[in-house]
């Protein structure tokens, strides 16, 4: 049966009609998603460190969101709470494109102490395309817990033991100095030398032999010997 | 004759020696022919959660001072991730201008619909955004649906106006 091409008309504008009421009342909704686990940060006091945080669309429409920064909570009373810096705070997304968002947080000094906690929820909102009056606009999202922790700094024995050690050895030294343990042995003093003066040995002459030493043995002279002879015979 | 004889029988022998050694000596390079390569290959599928809301409007319509618009206004949360997640809510106040505007907790949820006979003071309220999020201590499954049903109570010195809010529904994961 043939369509009236009036009817055939009024068919398509309401075909058009169905799909524009679909995409005005939002059917689709948010189809935004994020890879899933904490932001976990361990920071000493004054320090810094930065994570990521994956969102991405897996809708077939392009998708703009916005990010709202942490609200840091902490059971510990009159703390500096950490400080954020994220980057980007918004954008669209492409159908099937992800996208990391760096989270950089900061721990003041002021008025914390190594062991303090933080938590906050990091939040990523589709915005909507809807500026209808008088009603509740629904923003759909994914949100990131994060958890902030001033790191208790560690002992490193070397940073200490060694400089006392070289102290200990300066001490030492100084002391031993002081106390003349460390002082040159006086120079030993020359020979008195004669009015005559010291003769310098001769010198050899080439193809003569050296003196020979004298023994050690008992000189005994001429005379000496004699006599104990005389007295053998007696 | 015998001479010839021994010849042969020598010349036979060392030919046999020679095959026998050169023979088991004798290497053929293998290949194979056409050349091929392999590439390994890796993917890692991270968990994740997805937000997908059946609609982003709810027209409460018009609702007098202290009168209430009744918590059956349904909005669906769809995790299409694979890893389960909590449902997490926050709202603006009621604004009609920068002067005239009322609280946020007067708009309520819950996990049913309630036609009447709930007592709005004592329904669960929406939390100021932003840094205000209700938990709302309920775990969206896998590919799992989860209605959320609105309502709203209109405060008594409420001026005469158009009022309009945001609501925000999130998966945490």
């Amino acid at each position: 049966m043939r369509m009236n091409p009036a009817s055939k008309n009024i068919a398509l504008i309401a075909l058009a009609a169905l799909i524009a009421s679909a995409f005005w009342a939002g059917s689709a909704g948010a189809q935004l998603g994020e890879i899933a686990g904490p932001l976990n940060f361990t920071i000493g006091l004054g320090g810094t460190a930065t994570l990521n945080m994956t969102i991405f669309n897996s809708g077939t429409a392009p998708l703009p969101y916005k990010v709202i920064p942490p609200f840091f909570h902490t059971a510990t009373a009159n703390t500096t709470k950490p400080t954020t810096v994220i980057s980007p705070l918004s954008g669209t997304l492409a159908p099937r494109q992800s996208q990391a968002i760096s989270v950089t947080v900061t721990i003041p000094s002021a008025n914390n102490k190594p062991g303090y906690v933080w938590s906050g929820i990091l939040q990523v909102l589709e915005v909507p395309n809807n500026t209808q009056q008088g009603v509740a606009i629904v923003e759909g999202g994914v949100a990131k817990g994060i958890n902030v922790n001033a790191a208790v700094p560690t002992f490193n024995y070397l940073e200490i033991v060694i400089p006392a050690v070289i102290i200990i050895i300066i001490a030492a030294v100084a002391f031993m100095w002081k106390t003349g343990r460390l002082q040159r042995a006086p120079a030993r003093k020359a020979a008195p030398v004669s009015a005559r003066g010291r003769k310098a040995p001769a010198r050899r002459k080439a193809g003569s032999r050296a003196r020979k030493a004298p023994s050690k043995k008992r000189r005994t002279t001429k005379r000496a010997s004699s006599s104990r002879a005389r007295r053998r015979r007696r | 004759m015998a001479t010839i004889k021994q010849n042969i029988i020598i010349l036979t022998i060392a030919i046999a020696l020679v095959l026998g050694i050169a023979l088991p000596s004798i290497s053929f390079a293998s290949f194979s022919f056409p050349y091929s390569n392999t590439v390994a290959a890796s993917l890692t599928v991270p968990n994740v959660c997805v937000d997908v809301l059946s609609n982003t409007v709810i027209a409460f319509g018009s609702v007098a001072p202290t009168a209430n618009a009744p918590i059956t206004n349904a909005v669906v949360d769809t995790n299409d991730g694979n890893i389960a997640a909590n449902i997490l809510l926050d709202g603006t106040n009621w604004i009609a201008s920068a002067t005239v505007n009322y609280f946020v907790t007067n708009t309520v949820w819950d996990f049913s619909a309630h036609a009447s006979g709930i007592s709005y003071t004592s329904a669960n309220s929406l939390g100021l955004a932003p840094g205000n999020l209700v938990n709302t201590f309920n775990v969206i499954g896998v590919s799992a649906q989860v209605p959320l049903y609105f309502g709203t109570t209109v405060p008594a010195l409420a001026a005469p106006a158009t009022y309009s809010q945001t609501v925000t529904i999130e998966n945490l994961c």
